[in-house]
C-alpha cells in the first residue's frame, strides 16, 4: 500500500483512454471540445441521478431506493447520450463549416466530420468514460495510498472476515472494473448514436441501443 | 488624544470643593494650566509631604514619644493633613494618594504615552489591513507596515510589554476585589459599552442617570454632585444652570415671547453665561460641558472632537437604515469634513476618544500580578453575567434582554480563554454541519467510512510533549510511528517474548510497526525498559483493567525518584523518597518517548480495539498468522519541540513579528504554553487595614497541592496524592470556620494569624508556592496595590511556618510522620517542640501515633519554594511516610481506588485524625486552649463527592454547590473527568470546588442575610480588598445566599515567565514547564493488506499500458470513419 500503487492503479485504469485521446483526440481542437461536453454531460446526469436517489431514499427504505436509484441513473445517462446526439445533430452543420478542408477559416488540425459519426461516438463516449471511471476511482484509489484497505468497519460489525473479499487483489479489480467502465461508455455511445442516427430509417433501428441499456444495467448490477 | 487627558477632570473636581476664591484660582491653573507635566500637583504634593512627615512622626515617636521635636512634628503632620483635606476634599489615607495622580504623570510625560500609541497601532493596523486587503505588494503596504512596526517598538519601550491587540496599555482596574470607586465603576460601564452594547448601556444609564453616548465619558458626571454641594463657582454647575436656564427661556419663549419673565429669564440666562466665561474663560457652547476644557488641547479641538462622534453616531444611524441613501452620504461626508477639519487644528488624526478609565490608572507595564487579576476579573464577569442570563430567562427566555444577555454572556465566555473561542468556532461549525444534515438527513458515508473505524480521541487523553527549560518530554507524532500492527498485550509474559523479537515469531511477513493494547498496569518497571528501548513499537494504548484497592502494594508512580529534584531548597538532595515506587528513576514524564501514548476510558471502544486485534491479528496459540491485518494508526502533532526558552521565547517574538500578530486577534501564538494554575488562599481572618502595627502580624501557612500528573499528563485522579489531603484542610478551615469567635480572638491577641493555602503545580517545580514567593516578595501578594484600600499585603517575612500534609490514607499500622527540617528546627526549638507535642496529643486521641522526623532533608513540599528566599521560614510535613513514600502510586494515572467500607473507613479516619491535628497546630500557634475538632459527616460526604463518586458533580452535595454555576464547556479529559493535572487553562473543575469549598468553610453569611441577590452581593466586593463577597448555594440547602469571606483565588504560572530577562534555560530557581500546542487525529482502524502485490500492480498496469499502445496505434481514423454511403454525412453532416 502506498503512493505506488496508486499511480499503479491510476495507469491500470486510464492507459487505453489515454492512448485513444493521443491517437484521435489530442490533435484536434473540436474533438478535445466534445471530448469535455461529454464529460459535461455525464456530470450532469449524475448530478440529476442524485437528486433523485436523495428523494428516493427519502421515501423508500434502504435496498428499494438504491437499486431504483441506479436504474434511474443509468436511465438518464443514456437520456444524456440521445440528449448529447441531439445537440451534435443540431450543431453539425455549423461544425461542418468550421471543420470543411479548403476553407480559409479552419483551425489548424481540425479533420473533417465527412462518414464521421462513430468517430464523434468514440470522441464523446470517451470523455463520458473517463469522467465515469475517474468518480468510480478516485476515492479509491486515494484510499489505497494509504495504509488500509476497504472493510473494517464492517468486520467490526459483523463480526468476521469476509471470506469473499478480494484482500490484496482489490487494487487490481478495481482498476480494471474502471478500466472496462471507460470503454463501456465509448461502446454504448457509438450504440446509441447508431439507434438514434437509424431511427426512423430502419426497422431494426433500436437493437443497437437497446443492446447498450441492457449491457449498462447488467453492468451495473453485476457491480453492486 | 483628546480622550487621553480625560483623567485631568479628576484633578478638577476636588477644585470645585473649595470655597476660598484664592484656592480655586490656584486649582483653576491645575485643571486648565500646564499641569499636564504632573509636578506642580497640590494634592500630591501635599500627600507626599503627609508621607514623609508620617515618617518622621514614627521615627521620632519610637525614639522617645513624648518629647518635643514629636510633639512638634506631629502638630505639623496634623497640619498637613488638614490642609490636605482642604484640597482634596477628603480625608488623608495612607497608601491612598489623591485620585489620578499617577495617570496625570503616566499620561502627560509625553504625547508617547503609551496609550497614543497603542491607539497608533490599532489605527495604523487597520490601515495595514486595508492596504494588504487592495494591494499586498504596494509600496503604500509597505511603508504603513513599517511604520506599525515602529509604533509597536515604540510602544513596547513605553510600556515594557509587547502590544497587544485588544489589550490596552494600561492595567485594568476593575479587580474582583478591588474595583474601584463608584466614579471608576461609571467609566469601567463606560469603557465596557464600546464592547459589549445594550446591557451595559442600561448599566451605564441606572449608574449615571443619562443615556450613553460615545465620547461623554460619564467622568464629566462626576464632579457635578461634588460641586454643586459645596458652591456655585464651579463652572460645570454653571454649565448645568446655564442649560437650565436656556431650558426654561426656551419654554417661555414658545409660551410668550415677549412676557416679562421670559425676559427675566434671558437676563438670567445671559448673566449666568458670562459667569461661566469668567470661570471657563471661554464662552458658554451647548454640549461641550466645561469639563472638557481642563486638558491643553482647546476647546475648539474638543469641540470638534465631540462633533466628529456625534456625526459618526448619525452616520452610524443612517447606515443602519438605508446604507445608500442620499442622506447618509451627505453625514459621511460632512463626518470626514469635521475629521479634517479636527486634523487640521490638531495636526493628528481624529480617533475616537480612548476610554477614560484606561487613563485612569498607572499605566504601568502589564505585569503577571494585574493580568492575574484581570483574568479573575473577567471570570467573575462572566459568572455575574450567567447570574444575569439565568435571572433573564428565567424572566423570558426569548426578550431581547435575555438574547443580548446570552450574546454578552458568550462574548465574555470567548474572552475568557482561547480554546473557547475555537471550541465556539467549532460548536459553530458542528451546528451548521447538524443543520445540513437535517435539512437533507441524507444517509451518507463516505468512502474512508468503509476504510477507517475511528475512535475520537478527547483533548487530553493522549500523551503530548510537555518542555522545560533544557529539555522537551512526552510524545510526538511522527510519520514512523503513525501505523502499526495492533497487538492487545494480555499478560507481561507477552512483552517479555514477543517484543525483543518484534513478533516475528507470530507475524512473520510484517515488517512494520506495533501498537500495544495493554492495561496501564502493565506498566511496570521490569516492562517500561524493554517497551522503551524496543524500535518497533509505535505505540501504547493504555486502558484501565483493574482498580487496585488502597493495599495493593503495586510499584506504578509516574514520578521520579526523587520529586522536583531540581527545584528543591537542598539543591539536588540525591534522596530518592519516592524509589519505592517510581516505575522509572527518573520518572515517566521526564522521558522524551519515542512512541506515543493514549489513554482510552471507554470500555466500548476498548472492545472494539480487542475486537479488531481478535479477528485479524490473534494467531492459534503458538502458531503465526498471516495478512489480511487489524492496523491502527493515530497522530498526535506537537507545535512545540526543544525546550521552553526556544518555543516560548522564540513563540512570542514570532508572534511580534507582522503577520502573525494582525491576524490573531493578539492571541499568544506561541507554540508552547506556560503551565498556569489557580491558587486558592483561605484566610480566616481577613486582612488588616490598619494604617500602622505595632507589630507585623505573623502567619502560619496550611498548605495542600492541588495537582498531580501521570505519564499522560491528564489521566491523574490523584485520590492519595492529593485529594485526600485537600479533605482534611477543607474540614480543617470548616471547623475554624464555625468556630470563628474563639478562633479570632487568639488570633488577635497573638497577632498570629493562619493562611489556608492550596498551591497548584507544585509536581511541576513548584509552581503555584514559587509565583506566591514571589508576589509576596514584591510585596503583591495576595493584591498588588492598588490604591483602593489600606491593604496590609502579606510579606515574606510574615510567614513562619508552612505546614502540609501529603498522602494521606495510605499510613501502614496507623503511624504517622512530622517532618521538621533539622537546621531550622534548632533556631526554634522551644516553639516547635510545642507545637509537635500538640500533634501528637491529638493524634494519639484518635488512635495515631506519630512519628518526630527531625531531618537533614525533609521530603518535597511548598516549603522549599517559600525556603529558598527566606532562612527563617519553617517546615512542618505531616505524612503517612518516613523516609521512602509508603505509596506506591503517587502521581501515577492509577492512583485510583476501589472503595469497601473497611477501606472507606480506615482513609477517613486518617484524614479526620491528620485534620484535628492540623487544627492542634494551628491552635497551638496562634494559642488557642481547646483546639476545635472536625466535622465527622463533612469529612465523610466530601469523600463521597471528592473520591468515590465517578465525576465531580455527580454526587449531591457538590451539585447543590454548584447551583447551576459550572457546566462542562469543553470536550477535553479534564473537565469531562477527574484529573488534577494543572493545564494551561484553569479550565479544571477542581479549582471551582475548592474555591466554593473554601467559601463554605470560612466564609459567613450572617452580616449579609439582608443581601437577596447575587448582583447586590457582588457589589458589596466592589469597594473593598479585604473580603469578597460571592452568592453561592449552601452545599447542605441549595439556598443561595451572600457569603463574606477572606477566600481568594489567583491564577498564577511560574515566575520564570513574568520576571523580565529570567532566562529559562540556565536559571533553574523557578520551574520552567510549557505544554506543547498541539493536534490530535483519531484512532482510525484498518484492514492491512500485504504489499508485496504493489510491485505485481506495477507491472501490469505497464503491461496494460503497453497493450493499449500497441492496439491503439493499429487503428486509423478509417477504423471509425466508416463510408455507410449516406448523402449528407459524405458531405459533413454525418449524425
Amino acid at each position: 500500500m502506498g503512493t505506488l500503487l496508486t499511480i499503479s492503479c491510476y495507469i491500470f485504469t486510464f492507459s487505453p483512454s489515454f492512448c485513444i485521446f493521443c491517437r484521435f483526440i489530442a490533435h484536434d481542437p473540436v474533438r478535445i471540445i466534445l471530448f469535455f461536453l461529454g464529460s459535461f454531460f455525464w456530470l450532469v446526469s449524475i448530478l440529476f441521478s442524485s437528486l433523485i436517489w436523495l428523494l428516493l431514499s427519502q421515501i423508500l427504505p434502504k435496498p428499494q431506493s438504491f437499486f431504483l436509484a441506479i436504474s434511474t441513473s443509468i436511465l438518464i445517462q443514456e437520456s444524456s447520450r440521445i440528449a448529447y446526439f441531439l445537440l451534435l445533430k443540431a450543431a453539425q452543420s455549423g461544425l461542418n463549416k468550421i471543420t470543411k478542408q479548403g476553407q480559409i477559416s479552419v483551425a489548424p488540425g481540425v479533420s473533417d466530420l465527412q462518414n464521421s459519426r462513430h468517430m464523434l461516438g468514440l470522441v464523446c463516449g470517451l470523455g463520458m468514460g473517463v469522467i465515469s471511471a475517474l468518480f468510480l476511482t478516485m476515492n479509491a484509489f486515494a484510499a489505497f495510498s494509504g495504509p488500509g484497505t476497504i472493510g473494517m468497519p464492517e468486520a467490526l460489525l459483523k463480526s468476521t472476515v469476509d471470506v469473499n473479499r478480494a484482500g490484496k487483489y482489490l487494487p487490481a479489480f478495481y482498476s480494471a472494473s474502471a478500466l472496462l467502465l471507460s470503454c463501456f461508455h465509448v461502446c454504448w455511445t457509438i450504440m446509441i448514436w447508431d439507434s438514434c442516427h437509424r431511427f426512423g430509417r430502419m426497422p431494426t433501428a433500436y437493437l443497437p441501443g437497446f443492446a447498450a441499456l441492457i449491457t449498462h444495467f447488467a453492468v451495473a448490477y453485476l457491480d453492486s | 488624544m483628546s480622550g487621553v487627558e480625560t483623567p485631568l477632570l479628576l484633578i478638577a473636581i476636588p477644585d470645585g470643593h473649595t470655597t476660598t476664591p484664592a484656592v480655586s484660582k490656584e486649582s483653576q491653573k491645575v485643571a486648565t494650566g500646564p499641569s499636564t507635566t504632573g509636578s506642580s500637583n497640590a494634592g500630591l504634593e501635599i500627600y507626599n509631604a503627609i508621607d514623609a512627615q508620617g515618617l518622621i512622626v514614627r521615627e521620632l515617636k519610637a525614639k522617645d514619644a513624648k518629647s518635643q521635636a514629636t510633639k512638634d512634628a506631629i502638630a505639623k503632620l496634623l497640619e498637613l493633613k488638614k490642609q490636605y483635606k482642604e484640597v482634596t476634599g477628603t480625608d488623608h489615607k495612607p497608601g491612598n494618594p489623591p485620585a489620578s495622580q499617577a495617570p496625570v504623570a503616566a499620561s502627560s510625560t509625553s504625547s508617547n504615552s503609551a496609550l497614543d500609541i497603542y491607539n497608533a497601532i490599532d489605527a495604523q493596523g487597520l490601515l495595514v489591513r486595508e492596504l494588504k486587503g487592495k494591494d499586498a505588494k504596494s509600496q503604500a503596504t509597505k511603508d504603513a507596515i513599517a511604520k506599525l512596526l515602529e509604533l509597536k517598538k515604540q510602544y513596547k519601550e513605553v510600556t515594557g510589554s509587547d502590544h497587544k491587540p485588544g489589550n490596552p496599555p494600561a492595567s485594568p482596574t476593575p479587580a474582583v476585589a478591588a474595583s474601584p470607586k463608584s466614579s471608576n465603576s461609571a467609566l469601567d460601564i463606560y469603557n465596557a459599552i464600546d464592547a459589549q452594547g445594550l446591557i451595559l448601556k442600561k448599566q451605564y444609564k441606572e449608574a449615571t442617570g443619562t443615556d450613553h453616548k460615545p465620547g461623554n465619558p460619564p467622568a464629566s458626571q462626576t464632579p457635578a454632585p461634588v460641586s454643586s454641594s459645596s458652591s456655585n463657582t464651579s463652572p460645570l454647575d454653571v454649565y448645568n444652570d446655564i442649560e437650565k436656564q436656556g431650558n426654561i427661556v426656551r419654554d417661555l419663549k414658545s409660551k410668550d415671547a415677549k412676557s416679562q419673565a421670559t425676559k427675566d429669564a434671558i437676563a438670567k440666562l445671559l448673566e449666568l453665561k458670562k459667569q461661566y466665561k469668567e470661570l471657563t474663560g471661554a464662552d458658554h457652547k451647548p454640549g461641550n460641558p466645561p469639563v472638557a476644557s481642563a486638558p491643553p488641547i482647546s476647546n475648539n479641538n474638543d469641540d470638534l472632537s465631540k462633533q466628529i462622534d456625534a456625526q459618526g453616531l448619525i452616520v452610524r444611524d443612517l447606515k443602519s437604515k438605508d446604507a445608500k441613501s442620499q442622506e447618509t452620504k451627505d453625514a459621511i461626508a460632512k463626518l470626514l469634513a469635521l475629521k479634517k477639519q479636527y486634523k487640521e487644528s490638531t495636526g493628528s488624526d481624529y480617533k475616537p476618544a480612548p476610554s477614560p478609565a484606561a487613563a485612569a490608572v498607572p499605566s504601568t507595564p502589564v505585569s503577571a500580578p494585574t493580568s492575574s487579576i484581570d483574568e479573575n476579573a473577567l471570570l467573575k464577569e462572566i459568572e455575574d453575567q450567567g447570574a444575569i442570563v439565568r435571572e433573564a430567562k428565567s424572566k423570558d427566555p426569548k426578550s431581547q434582554e435575555s438574547a443580548d444577555a446570552i450574546n454578552k454572556l458568550l462574548a465574555l465566555k470567548a474572552n475568557f480563554k482561547k480554546t473557547y473561542v475555537v471550541m465556539t468556532r467549532i460548536a459553530i461549525l458542528v451546528q451548521i454541519f447538524i443543520f445540513f444534515n437535517f435539512v437533507t438527513t441524507i444517509n451518507c458515508e463516505g468512502f474512508f467510512d468503509e476504510v477507517f473505524q475511528r475512535i475520537n480521541i478527547q483533548e487530553g487523553t493522549a500523551c503530548y510533549r510537555l518542555l522545560n527549560g533544557t529539555d522537551q518530554f512526552g510524545c510526538h507524532g511522527t510519520s514512523k510511528n503513525e501505523n502499526g500492527l495492533l497487538v492487545e498485550i494480555k499478560n507481561e509474559q507477552g512483552i517479555f517474548e514477543n517484543i525483543g523479537k518484534c513478533f516475528k515469531n507470530i507475524y512473520p511477513d510484517y515488517d512494520g510497526m506495533f501498537w500495544l493494547l495493554l492495561p496501564v498496569e502493565m506498566i511496570k518497571k521490569n516492562t517500561v525498559a524493554i517497551i522503551k528501548t524496543s524500535n518497533c513499537i509505535a505505540g501504547l494504548v493504555l486502558y484501565n483493567e483493574k482498580v487496585f484497592n488502597i493495599d495493593d502494594s503495586i510499584e506504578a508512580s509516574h514520578d521520579s525518584e526523587c520529586p522536583n529534584r531540581l527545584s528543591d531548597f537542598y539543591k539536588d538532595p540525591a534522596k530518592n523518597i519516592n524509589s519505592k515506587g517510581a516505575i522509572l528513576p527518573e520518572g515517566l514524564r521526564d522521558i522524551h518517548w519515542d512512541l506515543q501514548m493514549v489513554f482510552i476510558d471507554n470500555s466500548t471502544e476498548i472492545e472494539v480495539l480487542k475486537k479488531c486485534y481478535s479477528l485479524f491479528n490473534q494467531p492459534i496459540s503458538g502458531g503465526t498468522i498471516s495478512h489480511p491485518y487489524c492496523g491502527m494508526s493515530f497522530k498526535l502533532s506537537n507545535a512545540a519541540a526543544g525546550n521552553s526558552d526556544i518555543c516560548y521565547r522564540r513563540g512570542i517574538d514570532a508572534m511580534n513579528s507582522l503577520q502573525i500578530s494582525l491576524d490573531t486577534n493578539g492571541q499568544n501564538n506561541a507554540p508552547c504554553i506556560p503551565l498556569v494554575g489557580y491558587n486558592i488562599f483561605g484566610l480566616p481572618i481577613g486582612l488588616s487595614t490598619l494604617a500602622n502595627f505595632s507589630r507585623e502580624p505573623t502567619y502560619m501557612v496550611l498548605a495542600s497541592r492541588m495537582d498531580s500528573f501521570g505519564v499522560i499528563a491528564d489521566v491523574s485522579p490523584g485520590e492519595i496524592s492529593v485529594i485526600t489531603s485537600l479533605i482534611a484542610m477543607i474540614s480543617a478551615a470548616r471547623s475554624i470556620g464555625t468556630n470563628f469567635e474563639n478562633w479570632s480572638k487568639a488570633s488577635k491577641k497573638s497577632n498570629k494569624y493562619l493562611m489556608f493555602s492550596t498551591f497548584n503545580g507544585e509536581s511541576f517545580d513548584y509552581i503555584g508556592s514559587s509565583a506566591t514567593v514571589h508576589l509576596m516578595r514584591n510585596s503583591e501578594f495576595p493584591l498588588p496595590i492598588l490604591n483602593i484600600t489600606q491593604l496590609r499585603n502579606i510579606n515574606l517575612q510574615q510567614i513562619e511556618y508552612v505546614v502540609e500534609v501529603q498522602q494521606l490514607g495510605s499510613s501502614k499500622n496507623k503511624k504517622l510522620y512530622a517532618h521538621v527540617d533539622k537546621k531550622r528546627y534548632s533556631n526554634k526549638k522551644e516553639e516547635i517542640d510545642g507545637i509537635l507535642k500538640r500533634i501528637r496529643e491529638s493524634l494519639v486521641q484518635d488512635g495515631y501515633t506519630i512519628n518526630m522526623s527531625i531531618e537533614n532533608v525533609t521530603p518535597p513540599s511548598s516549603w522549599h519554594s517559600f525556603a529558598k528566599f527566606d532562612e527563617n521560614v519553617q517546615n512542618l510535613v505531616i505524612a503517612p511516610f518516613d523516609e521512602t513514600y509508603e505509596y506506591g502510586r503517587f502521581n501515577s494515572m492509577l492512583d485510583k481506588n476501589t472503595w469497601n467500607d473497611e477501606n472507606k473507613n480506615k482513609v477517613k479516619k486518617e484524614i479526620e485524625a491528620v485534620s484535628n491535628s492540623i487544627l492542634s497546630t494551628a491552635a497551638q500557634y496562634v494559642g488557642l486552649e481547646n483546639a476545635t475538632k472536625v466535622d465527622e459527616k463533612l469529612i465523610d460526604i466530601l469523600f463521597e463527592c471528592m473520591i468515590v463518586s465517578r465525576n465531580w458533580f455527580d454526587c449531591d452535595f457538590f451539585k447543590k454547590l454548584n447551583g447551576g454555576r459550572y457546566e462542562f464547556i469543553g470536550q477535553t479529559y479534564s473537565m469531562q473527568s477527574k484529573s488534577t493535572y494543572i493545564g494551561v487553562g484553569g479550565n479544571n473543575p477542581l479549582r471551582f470546588i475548592l474555591h466554593w469549598l473554601y467559601i463554605f468553610a470560612l466564609g459567613s453569611d450572617r452580616e449579609t442575610l439582608n443581601v437577596k441577590d447575587g448582583k447586590s452581593c457582588m457589589h458589596l466586593s466592589e469597594n473593598q480588598a479585604v473580603y469578597s463577597y460571592d452568592w453561592q448555594p449552601n452545599p447542605y440547602t441549595g439556598n443561595f445566599s451572600c457569603y463574606r469571606s477572606s477566600v481568594r483565588f489567583n491564577q498564577l504560572q511560574s515566575p520564570a515567565f513574568d520576571i523580565e530577562g529570567y532566562s529559562i534555560k540556565n536559571n533553574r530557581t523557578y520551574s520552567t514547564w510549557t505544554e506543547s500546542v498541539y493536534t490530535i487525529d483519531s484512532i482510525k482502524l484498518f484492514i492491512m493488506e500485504d504489499s508485496s502485490f504493489d510491485y505485481i500492480m506495477l507491472i501490469l498496469a505497464i503491461f496494460v499500458f503497453i497493450l493499449s499502445i500497441f492496439s491503439i496505434t493499429r487503428c486509423k481514423e478509417d477504423t471509425f470513419i466508416i463510408d455507410e454511403g449516406e448523402q449528407l454525412a459524405e458531405s459533413g453532416e454525418p449524425l
